[in-house]
């Protein structure tokens, strides 16, 4: 290890008991909470946020356990599919929703600033580890969220450096999720597994738990579980801490529900129906192979739903959108109508000048084509596109739901 | 074409009481007995004792957290439970690590669920539960002949959720279709960092794996899935946790139960301590037996045949009881100086003990070179070499399979229920230690567990 760099567990703990979130960092997480908050109202009405609902009821004797309330509402933010996304996967779910159900008062600044701690750190971890866990077949979602929860939970607890590590120490043990499980229930539980963990995790850590002091970078640690990375391989750890971008670059907000994938051929969709009014079909072409988002093709359920992007490009094209009453039926979408063709892992500028990264193609009544660039829209939407996919969303259900979301847009 | 975990659902589902060789029942039943005292005893420990005050924040609930008095949530209980079943690293191992703290914490609070929901759990359908969740825990890590050192996961959670998950599913009913994806949602929640021994983010492994087991079977009961491949496929169980794909999983279903393994795996600890310390107690305990050696007569003492990644090498000086159950030589110290090693040796004051110190000092671990022949063999245990200040050589060499407490070698009854009666003194007491000595003792020919749990709460 060279001279002058702090082992990152240490690290990590200094970070969250010394660092203070600039504005630009609090307004993004701010819109972060408040689509979080707009996900856990809407996801509530899902067939299986009930179920989650029935088994938080099973799991607690029908009792209000903070960890569990965490658990179940980071939960229902993923079943709406409008939880917003960073770059290791679900991001703000976890955070806001461990945040929420903490049994200490906290106000609203010192949320805000604690969410994005969390935030960072994880994010900075994530970039340290090279991508890595993702190769050995592990989900973001549930690896690096419960870092982001246990950090903004012992941000907001005003733990200590010493106590901050610990508290880090023990969500490293608690970091799961495969990526197999995108689609199934279990996938939705990575985001709900890490707010009750990462709230556990400080928790413990407040009241004197203690894990390994080096647990992040030592032989057998997390590094080199997940990362196969080890002892001075998380040196770029401090640097990530230090000058990560900022998480306004960093969040990514969505103008349907589904996976942060569709958002772009999605945006495209609709600006060429805005052109040409009915699509008599769609082709999207040039999808990574690995992508999250193409993994159904011909979804059964919600939660494939949310990561077929067939069935959203469907919907959109059969409607201008995609409901949770869609979500709810996806065996009735259009799928006829919509063509999606993977890339493969050579294609690239490199070799070609002229590949485009990926192209939507609508084909009109009258047999006309009309393509378009996904890579040429924004990755995320604004305040006011957010807006309006919530209203979109919450269109058909209760005048209760509608209120509350009103109430939450009056608020922002 | 049916997956892994569905071949696995039809063994947990079908298995009957009548189908345990009576050689695996009794193991069980020791297993079990020795787990609830341990914890009784780790409910005091210093992460047991954290555990209790933020269970003790929630409201009151169906479940009981043994030895505190308290009843709660079931998942609260079973993290609870299974942290406290491992607090101490007295509870028992072999298979997959510590099988039977993770599968027991989930286990009880499915009994309560279960006896809240009109249903009794009989002692022989307890430790048959068990023996689901044991098998498959052991077919998977050792037939996988998963390395823990090496894949950096702490073999006990990771293996034990998934025997935590099977043991519940069975005793709270789940169909074979839900009993498959109660399996393929633990191994989803796979987790525990093998740095964390020697802190005590290691008993929470066990009290995490219980609470995970019991979850996935509480969730899969409720109509919650998960990928059908989740163990073969890709970016599924195996390949996250074992780094390949190429486990022989068809096998592993068929020999569930073919034959159980229990009588021939689990080993009952006779010292709280980490179990890579124990074959070098053993031979010190013979040296101390049979020549009366004392601690100042030792000049130094050796430790061959260790390997390079044992755990009981990462703290040659403990700074804390816990570290001292991973110091083998604060361990062989105290064995030479007390002639015995109990829970009260770790904690945090003990390890200060000067004279303990100055005979640790003198242990020496000889690590084996990765490419000495005898580096294959890293299982078989220690032997330990005396130099004694009379210009003597002392040797003892107690394999492995033969400690005191294996399965070639199990402790008397006397001992094993004097273990349970100190264990249990430390939380409930002397008195109410006795009556639930004689109950759990005989858990298996009991009519209603639940009415054990209430002897322990």
């Amino acid at each position: 290890m060279s001279a002058g760099t702090v082992p990152a567990t240490r690290a990590l703990g200094d970070f969250i008991a010394g660092y203070r979130p600039d504005g630009n960092d609090i307004a993004a997480a701010r819109r972060s909470l408040l689509e979080a908050r707009r996900g856990a109202v809407v996801g509530a009405t899902t067939t299986t946020a009930a179920r989650l609902r029935d088994i938080a009821s099973d799991a607690t004797g029908a009792t209000n356990v903070p960890s569990m309330r965490a658990w179940l509402t980071a939960g229902s933010i993923l079943t709406s599919g409008m939880d917003d996304a960073v770059a290791y996967g679900s991001g703000g779910a976890a955070v806001w929703s461990a945040l929420d159900s903490l049994p200490n008062d906290i106000d609203e600044g010192a949320r805000l600033s604690a969410g994005a701690i969390g935030l960072r750190l994880a994010l900075a971890l994530y970039r340290a580890g090279r991508y890595q866990e993702s190769v050995r077949g592990f989900s973001g979602s549930g690896v690096f969220g419960v870092l982001a929860a246990a950090a903004s939970c012992a941000a907001a607890l005003g733990l200590d450096a010493t106590r901050a590590s610990a508290a880090m120490a023990i969500a490293a043990s608690q970091a799961e999720g495969l990526s197999i499980d995108s689609g199934w229930t279990t996938g939705i539980l990575h985001a709900a597994s890490a707010a009750r963990d990462g709230l556990v995790a400080a928790t413990l850590a407040a009241d004197g738990f203690t894990g390994a002091g080096d647990v992040y970078e030592s032989r057998q640690g997390f590094g080199e579980a997940f990362f196969g990375l080890a002892e001075s391989r998380l040196d770029g750890l401090v640097a990530q801490l230090e000058s990560g971008p900022p998480l306004q670059q960093e969040l990514r907000f969505k103008v349907v529900p589904g996976h942060i994938d569709h958002q772009r051929p999605a945006r495209t969709l609709h600006t060429l129906l805005a052109e040409v009014g009915v699509a008599r079909g769609v082709l999207l072409e040039g999808v990574p192979p690995t992508s999250g988002g193409n993994r159904f093709s011909s979804p059964v359920t919600p939660e494939q739903a949310l990561h077929s992007v067939r069935h959203t490009l469907a919907r959109i094209a059969e409607h201008g959108t995609v409901t949770l009453d869609d979500l709810e039926r996806p065996d009735q979408a259009r799928l006829d109508l919509v063509e999606v063709r993977s890339s493969s892992r050579w294609d690239s500028r490199l070799v070609d000048p002229e590949f485009a990264a990926w192209e939507v193609t609508v084909t009109t009544a009258d047999g006309n084509r009309l393509t378009a660039d996904p890579g040429t829209v924004p990755a995320t939407a604004d305040s006011r596109e957010s807006a309006a996919a919530w209203r979109d969303l919450a269109g058909a259900l209760s005048t209760d739901v509608t209120a509350e979301l009103a109430k939450l847009d009056e608020g922002a | 074409m049916t997956t892994f975990a569905q071949n696995v659902a039809r063994f947990v589902v079908s298995a009957k009481p009548s189908d345990l060789p009576t050689a695996d029942a009794q193991a069980i039943e020791r297993s079990i007995f020795d787990t609830v005292g341990a914890m009784l005893a780790g409910v005091v420990s210093t992460p047991g004792t954290i555990s209790t005050r933020l269970a003790a924040t929630e409201p009151v609930g169906p479940a009981t957290v043994i030895g505190t008095g308290l009843r709660r949530a079931p998942t609260t209980a079973s993290f609870a439970n299974g942290l406290a079943a491992h607090a101490d690293d007295f509870d028992d191992m072999g298979g997959y690590g510590h099988p039977s703290a993770p599968i027991l914490g989930g286990l009880l609070a499915a009994v309560e669920i279960a006896e809240g929901e009109g249903r009794t759990v009989s002692g022989a359908e307890l430790v048959t539960a068990y023996a689901t969740g044991f098998e498959l825990g052991v077919a998977l890590c050792q037939t996988g002949n998963y390395d823990q050192y090496e894949r950096c996961f702490h073999s006990t959670p990771v293996f034990g959720a998934l025997a935590a998950a099977c043991a519940s599913s069975r005793v709270l009913g789940l169909t074979a279709d839900q009993t498959a994806d109660a399996v393929s949602i633990a191994a989803a929640a796979s987790a525990g960092i093998g740095r964390s021994s020697g802190s005590m983010v290691k008993p929470l492994h066990a009290g995490y794996a219980s609470r995970s087991g019991l979850l996935a079977a509480l969730a899969a009961r409720r109509g919650a899935t998960a990928s059908p491949e989740t163990f073969e496929g890709s970016g599924g169980f195996v390949q996250a946790i074992f780094g390949h794909r190429a486990l022989p999983l068809d096998a592993i279903a068929d020999s569930l139960g073919s034959p159980f393994r229990a009588a021939s795996t689990i080993y009952i600890k006779r010292f709280p301590c980490c179990g890579s310390n124990h074959s070098a107690l053993n031979g010190v305990e013979e040296l101390i037996t049979e020549h009366h050696l004392r601690a100042d007569e030792v000049e130094e003492l050796v430790v061959q045949g260790m390997m390079e990644t044992s755990p009981v090498l990462r703290f040659p000086i403990p700074a804390t009881g816990t570290n001292a159950k991973f110091s083998i030589q604060y361990v062989l110290a105290t064995m030479l100086s007390k002639r015995d090693v109990q829970l009260d040796d770790f904690r945090d004051n003990a390890i200060q003990d000067a004279d303990v110190l100055s005979v640790a000092r003198r242990v020496r671990p000889a690590v084996v070179n990765r490419w000495d022949e005898q580096g294959a063999a890293k299982h078989k245990g220690n032997t330990v070499v005396v130099r004694t200040t009379d210009g003597r050589t002392l040797t003892a060499s107690v394999l492995r399979t033969e400690i005191l407490g294996s399965p070639k070698r199990p402790i008397e009854e006397d001992a094993l229920t004097t273990k349970f009666l100190r264990n249990a003194t430390l939380s409930i007491g002397a008195e109410r230690g006795e009556a639930a000595a004689g109950a759990w003792r005989s858990v298996g020919s009991a009519d209603d567990v639940s009415k054990l749990l209430e002897l322990v709460a």
